[in-house]
């Protein structure tokens, strides 16, 4: 089993607690932020917040007054996200085409074909890269982007959404090659050797 | 373009240009968040009040949870040498493959199985060895784990999981510093328990193993409706694999792997891949937890792909991915042959849950 970023470092093992309401809004202090970053950019922030709310009441739901492990709650909270994103597929769409038209205006303006290094090549292809996601399966999105904008591994996504790491990685590849594909498409001309 | 563009520099780009995306400051108020949500419980709680009354006819909904993040590492000194295998003038054997499994699915077809009875579980016990390489450098670490489930006969009843990390190591020449992290997110001795397999761990929303049939989780309705003919049985393994015969020999993998398909079906499985253009015989003495059988493979991206069949007797002993082709230092600098990871899979009908 391989991983394509850097291992998540352990972190030492903690004391099981109970979740009450002081441990769940601690939780939230510490967690809401980071996964609504997430989940706007790829729905918006006007429903990332509801996502978010609603995962926290999810977890509530399930397990108040139970033990549960700080460490723990993030690829839950992740999964139930992803699972909750499933009822906005068309709503992701949309707000990743009408990003990709807005960058491409931005960068028009810009004129970043002035500027040769990859930093550039990368800034120009953020705009059509943001379409073509919105092109991906939703089971190849997902993965892909959880392990782009969430820094999972596939080890994490496999647990998160519950499917085998295999499969993780099979979506993760098909993803990253329908993208590169899609890419090398493109009339632009990339600066060779060049690390981003 | 002028000139094709280098893969490892569309890979470079892909990355650079995935973290720019859609990236712009969003506004995230965590006070007003945080009294939303506490407004939100004490709104819960005034509506549950009555309910409560009556508790005992309102089973609590069981909980689903994630007990798996802080990872338990077994240190042992030193790294551990990569197993290998001798990939020279493989890709021109597809006769070969196809007969080993036209044989095996033949075996396979003739074994009299037990049958399993009310109140008996299916037992599985998957042996993990692995490699787990860290991207953009040449640090890789080794894992060895076995992960074992007991399967009730009437799938409705409880599930038992259970995971044994037996090693983590770092991989010898390719060793980094600190302590090796374990390619499982289960700790070591951990166990989830839950009636249709629904494990604690799942995320709200995810469907169970009575409901969602897939070639990992054969539900007997999906195991009933796949095609006894090979060809449409293959048909269906390329639809689920989304990666043409690569991919429906992966998910033919994860079937096999279950450990859950009645001997007939398995056959039929290898005769599905027995039609595989592109699958090779890559190693004839292939050793898994101790067993020996032929392994067939695929390439996959930078992998072979494989199977591992015991030729004697038809029996799946489990699968592999082999590095096909030596990998460059920002991937791990892994040589050809070099086994990726190995999964090995045996069964056993129980009397009880925990029941080895």
């Amino acid at each position: 089993m391989r991983t394509q970023v850097a291992p998540v470092a352990l972190t030492p093992e903690v004391a099981p607690a109970v979740l009450d309401e002081a441990a769940l809004l601690e939780l939230y202090e510490s967690t809401a932020e980071r996964l609504h970053r997430y989940v706007a950019r790829r729905v918006g922030t006007d429903t990332a917040q509801d996502v978010v709310s609603e995962a926290f009441l999810v977890l509530w739901d399930q397990r108040a007054g139970q033990t549960y492990e700080a460490d723990a709650i993030r690829a839950w909270l992740y999964g139930v996200a992803t699972n909750l994103l499933r009822g906005h597929v068309r709503a992701e769409e949309r707000k990743l085409r009408a990003w990709s038209k807005e960058y491409a205006a931005r960068t028009d303006e810009a004129d970043i074909g002035d500027r040769v290094s990859a930093a550039a090549d990368a800034d120009v292809l953020a705009g059509p890269l943001t379409a073509w996601l919105a092109e991906l399966r939703i089971e190849e999105r997902e993965v892909l982007l959880l392990h782009a904008w969430a820094d999972f591994t596939p080890t994490e996504i496999a647990v998160a959404l519950d499917v085998p790491v295999a499969t993780v990685r099979t979506r993760l590849h098909r993803g990253r090659a329908r993208l590169r594909t899609r890419l090398a498409a493109t009339d632009h001309d990339f600066t060779e050797d060049s690390h981003v | 373009m002028s000139e094709p563009t280098q893969p490892e520099t569309l890979d470079r780009l892909l990355d650079a240009a995935l973290s720019r995306a859609g990236d712009e400051p969003v506004q995230f108020d965590v006070a007003a968040g945080k009294n939303a949500l506490a407004a939100a419980l004490k709104a819960r709680a005034e509506v549950a009040e009555p309910i409560a009354v009556g508790a005992e006819h309102q089973p609590r909904r069981r909980g689903r949870w994630l007990a798996a993040a802080a990872a338990v590492v077994v240190l042992t000194g030193g790294g551990l040498a990569a197993s290998t295998v001798d990939l020279t003038g493989v890709g021109s054997n597809s006769a070969t493959a196809g007969e080993e499994l036209t044989k095996a699915a033949d075996l396979a077809s003739r074994v009299v199985e037990r049958p399993i009875a009310p109140g008996q579980f299916r037992y599985v016990r998957s042996r993990y060895e692995g490699i787990m390489v860290e991207l953009g450098s040449t640090k890789a670490t080794y894992s060895d784990f076995v992960q074992e489930q007991w399967i009730p006969a009437d799938r409705r009843d409880e599930w038992l999981f259970r995971n044994k990390i037996i090693s983590v190591k770092w991989l010898e020449g390719h060793e980094g510093g600190g302590k090796p992290d374990a390619a499982t997110a289960f700790k070591d001795g951990e166990e989830f328990r839950g009636k249709c397999g629904n494990y604690s761990y799942y995320a709200e929303g995810q469907p169970d193993r009575c409901t969602n049939g897939t070639f990992s989780n054969p539900t007997p309705e999906f195991v009933a409706a796949l095609p006894k003919d090979p060809k449409e049985l293959l048909d269906k393994l390329r639809d689920a694999g989304q990666a043409g015969d690569s991919g429906a020999l992966l998910q033919a993998g994860e079937a096999l792997n279950s450990g859950q398909y009645p001997a007939e079906v398995r056959a039929n499985i290898f005769r599905a891949l027995a039609l595989l253009p592109g699958l090779v015989v890559t190693d004839k003495k292939a050793n898994l937890d101790g067993k020996e059988g032929v392994a067939l493979g695929m390439k996959y991206y930078d992998d072979f792909t494989e199977i591992i069949i015991d030729p004697e007797n038809g029996d799946y002993i489990g699968r592999r991915q082999t590095v096909a082709e030596d990998m460059p230092e920002d991937k791990g600098g892994l040589e050809k042959g070099t086994v990726r990871s190995s999964s090995a899979v045996t069964t056993k009908i129980v009397d009880s849950l925990g029941a080895e």
